[in-house]
């Protein structure tokens, strides 16, 4: 079990979260959007090896949040809520 | 129709009660419970109660107190009555009445904190600013009312969370007094006290 810093909660078990997606994933708001730019939104991920940064929500206090994390130690350098601005 | 019913035992009506040596939990009936959204500092102003409310670990005491969920929502339990002036108020917050929503049980007792050792991984005396959290599987709120312990849980899973309560006393006893006390937790969901 690992535990991750919910921004307003403090630790709690990974149980508790659940995963958003990429960072920075912004949702296509052009009038005309391209099959390939809906695509890439979608289904396109990063997969990035080492430090990532991440959406997720605590759903016991509905915090959402920016994880960042190394995805090959899964260490966690440090979280961030969304509505403090500044994440991707 | 699909019905789950008989997977698990109706939750009895009326107190419910159920001790062994060293532990005593039972139902609190007519808690009044309102959940406060939005601008808190204000909310709290008004109705009278503390503008952070207790986390999980902290200590709430008296006839009404607030209880913290999340960063814009909170609690207000009352031992009286339902707060006034339900639905969205001027100011920036709403007042929802959650008293038919949350069961609450309490637990006391020298082996309390082994109850919760079993339900959550986080520490009893933990001090997260947030009462809200998974117990047993279930989303649950706990927090230290004066010597005890009390857990809401939504009423649909008041059932479930009784009958693990029971299994989990059962399961101490049988571990500290020779199994002296497990008929008490077998009897967890045998009905109301007398």
């Amino acid at each position: 079990m690992q535990l991750f810093p919910c921004p307003f909660c403090g630790p709690r078990s990974e149980a508790e979260f659940h995963f958003g997606g990429d960072a920075g994933n912004v949702r296509p708001d052009e009038d005309e959007v391209s099959a390939d730019r809906w695509s890439s939104y979608l289904y396109m991920r990063h997969n990035q090896k080492g430090m990532s940064p991440s959406i997720w929500m605590h759903m016991t206090c509905g915090e959402l949040f920016q994880l960042d994390r190394d995805t090959l130690t899964h260490s966690v350098a440090g979280s961030k809520a969304l509505t403090e601005g500044g994440h991707r | 129709m699909h019905d789950e019913e008989r997977k698990w035992s109706r939750l009895p009506g009326g107190e419910l009660r159920l001790a062994t040596p060293g532990l005593a939990i039972r139902s609190i009936i007519g808690l009044s419970q309102s959940m406060i959204s939005g601008d808190l500092a204000l909310a709290t102003m008004k109705f009278g109660v503390d503008a952070r409310g207790v986390g999980t670990g902290g200590l709430a005491f008296g006839g009404r107190y607030s209880v913290r969920l999340a960063r814009d929502r909170m609690l207000i339990v009352t031992g009286d009555r339902v707060l006034p002036e339900q639905g969205w108020r001027d100011g920036g917050y709403a007042l929802t009445e959650m008293s038919a929503a949350l069961a609450v049980f309490e637990i006391r007792g020298t082996s309390a904190n082994e109850v919760i050792k079993r339900g959550t991984d986080l520490p009893v005396d933990g001090g997260s600013p947030s009462a809200a959290l998974v117990f047993a599987g279930v989303n649950a709120i706990l927090y230290r009312f004066e010597d005890a312990l009390r857990l809401h849980v939504d009423r649909g899973h008041a059932a479930f969370l009784w009958q693990w309560l029971g299994v989990a006393a059962e399961f101490d006893a049988g571990e500290s007094d020779g199994g002296k006390g497990r008929q008490a937790g077998r009897n967890a969901l045998a009905g109301p006290a007398e």
